[in-house]
């Protein structure tokens, strides 16, 4: 096989309109010849990333390339985001070790038991709804429901006492650097983890003593391996983390295709029997989160012959699902197009490989609720600005909306 | 061919997505306690074979395969 020069290098084309509608990362355009491509991130650092389907699941069914989060190392992110290295942090952990601490959780995240949480998830969903109704019209329902909906059924999945979930709230919405209007305080996501640190010790030693059917009971009493304290709260804030800004985000923009798309509300509400296959399109047409060009890079533990392409020890690779998800080999018919009824195929939002989207199903379960609850509770909901208007923020792990200021 | 399928799974490298049960819920469980692949049944009838190629597409951590078939 033969082995072609390296790719060109240069600056990844960042989109700071990522949410607009017709916008992606131009990356299906740039990338023609289906070749990893090569870029310079803002920060300087350099890496590759996939542009196809076949690429984003061989890179990540891997084991030479590893996963590196949060590490301390420069990484090829187009977004910031300040977090400590922390024990039990799954997306750093690689291996035997990762399989056997990710299994500690995935029977809470499992799909049997996401179906039990139905019940649940309905009722956080009705008081926030309620929430926003009290609020009155206009509000920011990215603040009074997107952001706060799915920080409060991890809150119950992992067994925080309700007299700790306001403050376990707050910290989660800071650990991303808050709000707009409180983006000001360079030192707030520090902060937020330090405060979530000790809310979940005294969370921890409340279930050792009393221990309780939830999550962080069941992390107090693993065995294969034994987990420390250190390492429950690291794993308990990895959980908070990967699904609170993914879910909040994602629920947003969808609320807000809905908001833009009188065709598209229509067809989705008119066809509830449908909303699981809907919301699947919808997923699988933006991979919001990575649209931008963020996501979890891969590090090349040794030098690897990739497709013609020789990736040194060292290198990166950002597997991007946003363009797998267009490649037109998996998905032939105007893959750029959002088309409700589209035959669902598994698209790659949620990764490949050992560190696949552990809480899939739940962001699944909370969005088809989110987002068909919201129309039914206001009829009138009509956004304040169009979605192309709607502010966007770099501090996250991904790009991620700002505020969507409704009315009805 | 006909008569049933033979099914394998490599349960260590399983990584508890829970796409198999949904691809093929006669053939396929999740473990309640942590999340992993339950084989229901290892000789499924021919008439599973869409679904167990359906499980084997899905499965981030390439733990399922099908006696009679090359594995990818």
């Amino acid at each position: 096989m033969s082995v072609d020069n390296a790719p060109d290098t240069r600056p990844i084309p960042v989109r700071k309109d990522v949410g607009r509608l017709e916008t992606r990362l131009p990356l299906v355009e740039l990338n023609q010849d289906g070749k990893l491509a090569r870029f310079m991130y803002p920060n300087g650092v350099e890496g590759y990333m996939t542009t196809t389907a076949a690429h984003f699941r061989a890179i990540l069914s891997d084991g030479r390339f590893h996963a590196k989060r949060f590490l301390g190392e420069p990484q090829p992110t187009p977004v910031s985001v300040e977090l400590p290295d922390m024990p039990g942090f799954i997306p750093s952990m690689n291996g035997p070790d990762h399989l056997a601490v990710r299994r500690l959780a995935a029977g809470d995240f499992s799909v049997k038991h996401i179906r039990d949480l139905g019940v649940t998830i309905e009722e956080v969903v009705d008081k926030h709804l309620d929430r926003v109704e009290q609020h009155g019209s206009p509000a920011d329902i990215f603040e009074l429901y997107c952001l706060t909906i799915p920080s409060e059924v991890i809150a119950r999945i992992l067994g925080v006492p309700t007299t700790h979930t306001p403050e376990f709230q707050n910290a989660a919405r800071y650990t991303i650097g808050g709000l707009p209007k409180e983006l000001d305080d360079p030192e707030a996501p520090a902060r937020a983890i330090k405060t979530l640190h000790g809310l979940l010790a005294d969370v921890i030693a409340m279930k050792r003593a009393e221990p309780q059917d939830d999550l962080i009971t069941r992390l107090t009493k693993a065995t294969d391996p034994v987990l420390s304290d250190e390492e429950i709260w690291g794993l308990c804030t990895n959980l908070l983390l990967a699904g609170h800004e993914t879910t909040a985000t994602n629920s947003a923009y969808q609320i807000a295709i809905l908001l833009e798309r009188p065709d598209v509300r229509e067809e989705f509400l008119g066809h509830p029997e449908n909303i699981p296959d809907y919301i699947e399109e919808l997923l699988r047409y933006k991979a919001i989160l990575t649209d931008s060009g963020a996501g979890i890079p891969r590090l090349a533990t040794e030098t690897v012959e990739f497709d013609g392409v020789v990736i040194e020890e060292g290198d990166w690779v950002m597997p991007c699902a946003a363009t797998a998800n267009v490649d037109p080999s998996v998905c032939p018919h105007a893959p750029t197009e959002l088309d409700l009824n589209r035959t669902p195929f598994p698209h790659l939002t949620f990764g490949f490989g050992a560190h696949t989207c552990l809480g899939q199903h739940l962001a699944r379960a909370e969005l088809k609720v989110m987002v068909p609850k919201i129309f039914e509770r206001f009829p009138g909901l009509q956004a304040l600005m169009p979605l192309d208007e709607v502010p966007w923020l770099d501090k996250g792990f991904g790009y991620r909306m700002a505020e969507l200021r409704v009315t009805w | 061919m006909s008569g049933p399928l033979s099914v394998a799974v490599e349960y260590q490298k399983c990584t508890a997505a829970g796409q198999c049960l949904l691809a093929a819920p006669n053939v396929f469980d999740q473990s309640a306690d942590n999340g992993t692949i339950v084989l229901l049944d290892p000789n499924p009838p021919e008439s599973e074979r869409p679904r167990v190629l359906d499980a084997i597409a899905r499965c981030p951590a390439s733990v399922i395969s099908l006696a009679d078939q090359s594995s990818p």
